[in-house]
């Protein structure tokens, strides 16, 4: 199956300050001269991956990092210019960048609305002072209000924001507080991510010393299902495990993120810069996280490259598909591979179904199959049956 | 080379654990010119990934060397390597069989051991003769003199002209080699006579078959010889004869009485060559087998399971595999409820357990679950009828029970008076009775105790040594049976009975054992959708519970910037560990949880 559509993900991998749970591929910058060579070197992949682009239609482009708002305009600008040179860019084309509060200003922002950019994700993580501090984040709940307002007003009115569950500090009550903050400004996108200990960050390191005041299991617990609840009751439509879009009678568009349906659907998408991850049919690759010996062969040193067998085509058609609440169309799984789904999964399928973990519904050609909101809780639990 | 007997000399040698067997032998290799220093890898004898890894030696193995001693003539030493622990004396039994004499090599700083001592005495039993050397004198706590004393006072052979050496910096092996000489008696058979020879070992190889290790007591063995196995009457050709290089076999014309080697004769079931039995030649047979082995009971019994049920096939292959060559191990067919097809096996003791194991994981690629080891209990039944229970699925209902017997053990344990109160602490706790204790020296002590078998399968040998810090050595052997108050213990998992984790318990114990038991399946199995129960039960009457909370949250929050392969192999593992579990009622259990029972005394 031919997707005729294609993304850009475009990792910058600057930061102001490293949170103290993050162990994504960032790092801070040093000096201006670090921001000149990483855009050279991106120049250089863009141009060598041109006929990935050939006859394609460009669907979403996702700026993330890092804070891709630290690097300097111009040098976005350059890259933007280099993107447009192998494939269109058009007003229909999702163009996401992750922001910071805080490390924007007017200056900047005109500047992101003359590249294009349309939709901006923050990272909120919370709207409590003490929550905000314990995870190392540089910015403060009235930094939030001051960055979205300016990005209001210069015209980026596809706000999404990120918000994190079972963080130190944290209880049911002050989870509602930050979400009835954050209703305040209205965005039209919320995603709810539950904190994870990643080995090699300070986290870690205290959560061993057991320093980490994380809240107990059943606070957790409850804190997560709250979260769920109270975002629906404010009209925020659950539409992945963790992500919200709004859905109000009086603007009836789809506010879901586009670039991230794509992973879901297991669309085409090209992953530019250190650590990015690619899929280009069944090719799945993924640069280097090292930053000098990728700006060394931009784009050739790989830490992963292969392709799918028919069987992992599969179980990721099943573990992304499964991550919608609207689950997978049974039909898409025989367009993709030739085979009815219930020939390779349907015994698994009728044991989600027995333990209502995962329901059918639809009829014919719509027929779909989705996890409950039980399976959601225990996804891992339940995808890992996909796998061979 | 024509060879004459008394040119001949075969032995072993003999020590406690770490005394440096290993490295006594290498040093005999070396210097007799079988390895140049270059070749030497260390502990040639040990030729097992897994011997070599534990420092210890499982299998008995043989080499071949020619030494010029001082009188200027030739000496063929055929050095048989064995094993030092009490589990494998089977093995120790067949290895001295085919030797005259050994060399007893004792630590000159830790003195006699427990191990020392009953490996001396299985070599006299023997008729072997024994002489001593001292080693590791180069080490600043060595006593010799010290030592030797011990040696003549507890064992009762002469040390004080024995040798002084250390294996390890090469010192004074010459006049181990010259000792060799002098103090092993040549052997004494007749090259006239019918051929006689004792299989002490066997190996399988691909394209020779199975190659039958042996030693000629009398007559001579060659190529295209008709011989008989004298136990199973079998008759096969001799196809090749030879001797034992360093890690390699090397044919020769012929094998006359009293050398050490070993032929091959096209047969292919290992089984056929049974270690022990005698073999003679078709046309002029010996008149009587050699007594061969002194047949040994398993003491140590548990269920052996794979944990793919499909393996089960490879799992009876590999058991036989193993037992052509470790007659000491037995097996038998069983089923369970839980674990499905699998093998009651029965070992000489709890190393010997872990080892076979080990092996069974290793050297065939098995995944394996073993359940709790047990000993074998006396069943008295009220008909008058009395079964050896070895399985504690096979009890019998209690009303049909009229008592129960355990066997016991004569245990000795040597330790230094420091930590003699905390030894005898340990034993007390294990339900001993102590019969006797020896002071050997100021500061040594030979404690001897009666031990329920059952309370040392478990865990003694580590709680002895974490209890005396390493200063406490252990040796026993069966004394018989007593009468005593044991039951069985149930476990459930979610209400449901799981016969592979029931044993035998000693009343009193059953509650703590209990408990423990709940404790530790708790932190084993994984949790499920819903709550489980687990349930320690003596007589259908529960005595410990503990739960394991049902799951709520398992979810993986974010797939970043497109990167699905990290959360691919996440899944993939989470899989791969459910796939490795056991359906017990609707409860998935992990393979660790059948080995919990074995760690119940780590605290």
């Amino acid at each position: 199956m031919n997707d005729p559509e294609i993304s850009i993900y475009l990792h910058i991998p600057f930061c102001q300050r490293k949170c103290l749970y993050c162990d994504f591929c960032s790092d801070v910058a040093s000096s201006e001269d670090t921001f000149f060579y990483y855009t050279n070197a991106l120049l250089k992949e863009i141009a060598s991956k041109k006929e990935l682009f050939e006859g394609r239609k460009l669907s979403s482009i996702y700026i993330g990092g890092g804070t891709p708002s630290v690097m300097p305009s111009h040098a976005l600008g350059n890259i933007m210019d280099a993107i447009s040179a192998v494939i269109d860019i058009d007003d229909d084309t999702e163009i996401t960048m992750e922001v910071n509060p805080g490390t924007v200003n007017e200056l900047k922002l005109k500047d992101y609305v003359a590249f294009g950019i349309n939709r901006v994700s923050m990272g909120v993580q919370s709207m409590i002072e003490d929550e905000l501090f314990a995870l190392g984040r540089i910015h403060t709940a009235d930094d939030v209000k001051k960055s979205f307002d300016m990005l209001y007003w210069s015209g980026i009115d596809n706000i999404s924001m990120d918000i994190m569950t079972s963080i130190p500090h944290q209880t049911v009550e002050s989870l509602m507080k930050t979400i009835d903050e954050i209703d305040i400004l209205h965005p039209k996108h919320i995603s709810a991510y539950a904190l994870s200990i990643e080995k090699g960050t300070p986290f870690y390191e205290k959560y061993l010393y057991g320093t980490l005041q994380l809240p107990s299991e059943e606070e957790s617990y409850a804190i997560y299902k709250t979260a769920q609840a109270y975002l629906d009751q404010k009209g925020y439509k659950r539409y992945e495990i963790s992500n919200y879009a709004l859905e109000v009678t009086y603007a009836p568009r789809d506010y879901r993120c586009r670039h991230n349906l794509r992973y879901w659907d297991r669309k085409d998408y090209v992953g530019l810069g250190v650590s990015a991850a690619s899929k280009v049919g069944d090719h799945r690759f993924t640069n280097t996280r090292d930053l000098y010996s990728y700006a060394s062969d931009p784009g050739n040193i790989r830490i992963e490259d292969y392709e799918l067998k028919k069987t992992d085509a599969m179980a990721e058609f099943m573990f992304l598909g499964l991550r919608k609440t609207e689950g997978i169309r049974l039909l898409d799984f025989r367009d993709c591979f030739d085979t009815p789904i219930e020939e390779v999964y349907g015994k698994v399928m009728k044991n989600h179904v027995d333990h209502k973990l995962a329901v059918m519904s639809g009829d014919d050609e719509e027929r779909r199959f989705m996890l409950t909101e039980q399976g959601m809780d225990v996804a891992n639990y339940v995808m890992c049956d996909y796998m061979f | 080379m024509e060879i004459s007997q008394d040119h001949i000399r075969n032995f072993c040698i003999i020590a406690h654990i770490d005394h440096g067997k290993s490295t006594l032998a290498d040093r005999i290799l070396e210097k007799t010119g079988l390895l140049t220093e270059r070749e030497m890898q260390d502990q040639v004898l040990d030729n097992m990934d897994l011997e070599r890894e534990r420092g210890i030696t499982i299998k008995s193995q043989a080499v071949r060397t020619v030494y010029t001693a001082k009188d200027g003539e030739e000496y063929v030493f055929n050095l048989i390597d064995t094993p030092g622990h009490v589990d494998f004396n089977y093995e120790v039994s067949r290895s001295l069989a085919a030797c005259d004499g050994a060399v007893l090599v004792v630590d000159s700083s830790q003195g006699v051991e427990a191990q020392t001592l009953a490996n001396v005495y299985l070599a006299l039993d023997h008729d072997l003769d024994v002489f001593p050397v001292l080693n590791k004198i180069d080490l600043p706590s060595a006593d010799p003199e010290r030592v030797a004393e011990e040696i003549e006072d507890v064992i009762g052979i002469e040390a004080s002209d024995a040798p002084r050496i250390s294996a390890k910096s090469g010192i004074g092996i010459e006049e181990v080699l010259e000792n060799i000489v002098t103090k092993i008696p040549p052997p004494s058979g007749d090259t006239d006579s019918p051929l006689k020879c004792l299989i002490f070992d066997s190996l399988y190889d691909p394209y020779k078959g199975v190659i039958v290790f042996i030693r000629v007591f009398d007559g001579a063995i060659r190529p295209g010889d008709r011989i008989r196995f004298m136990a199973n009457e079998m008759e096969e050709e001799v196809v090749e004869v030879g001797y034992f290089g360093a890690g390699r076999f090397i044919p020769c014309d012929e094998l006359s009485s009293g050398m050490v080697g070993y032929f091959t004769a096209s047969i292919k079931d290992v089984r056929e060559a049974r270690v022990g039995d005698t073999v003679t030649n078709s046309a002029k047979p010996c008149t009587e087998a050699l007594p061969g082995y002194k047949k040994v009971n398993p003491m140590v019994y548990c269920g052996v399971y794979p944990a793919d049920t499909r393996d089960y096939p490879n799992l009876r292959d590999a058991l036989e595999k193993l037992q052509l060559n470790d007659a000491s191990l037995s097996f038998e067919p069983e089923t369970s409820l839980a674990l499905g097809f699998g093998f009651r096996c029965g070992f000489l003791g709890l190393l010997h357990l872990d080892i076979v194991a080990e092996r069974l994981e290793r050297e065939y690629d098995l995944d394996l679950v073993t359940t709790a080891p047990g000993v074998v209990y006396r069943v008295h039944k009220t008909d008058g009828t009395m079964i050896e229970l070895t399985n504690p699925s096979n009890l019998p209902e209690p009303s049909e029970i009229d008592y129960m017997e355990e066997p016991i053990v004569a245990a000795e344990v040597m330790v230094s008076t420091e930590y003699l109160g905390a030894i005898i602490g340990l034993c007390q706790e294990r339900r001993g009775i102590q019969t006797g204790m020896e002071y050997l020296e100021e500061t040594r002590v030979l404690l001897k105790y009666d031990l329920p078998l059952n309370e040392i399968i478990y865990d003694f040998f580590d709680a002895l040594k974490s209890r005396s810090r390493g200063y406490a050595s252990f040796d026993y052997e069966l004394k018989g049976y007593v009468k005593s108050e044991l039951v069985k213990l149930d476990i459930l998992i979610n209400k449901e009975y799981v016969d592979a984790l029931s044993f035998i318990v000693f009343k009193d114990s059953a509650y703590q054992r209990g408990s423990k038991m709940c404790e530790k399946l708790k932190g084993e199995i994984p949790r499920h959708l819903f709550e489980i129960p687990i349930q320690a039960a003596v007589g259908g009457k529960v005595i410990a519970r503990e739960t394991v909370k049902a799951m709520r949250k398992d979810v993986l929050a974010k797939c970043y910037g497109g990167d699905i392969s990290r959360k691919k192999k996440l899944l993939e593992k989470q899989k791969e560990g459910k796939k490795k579990m056991r359906q017990i009622g609707s409860v998935e259990v992990p393979k660790e949880a059948f080995l919990s029972v074995l760690k119940l005394d780590d605290e």
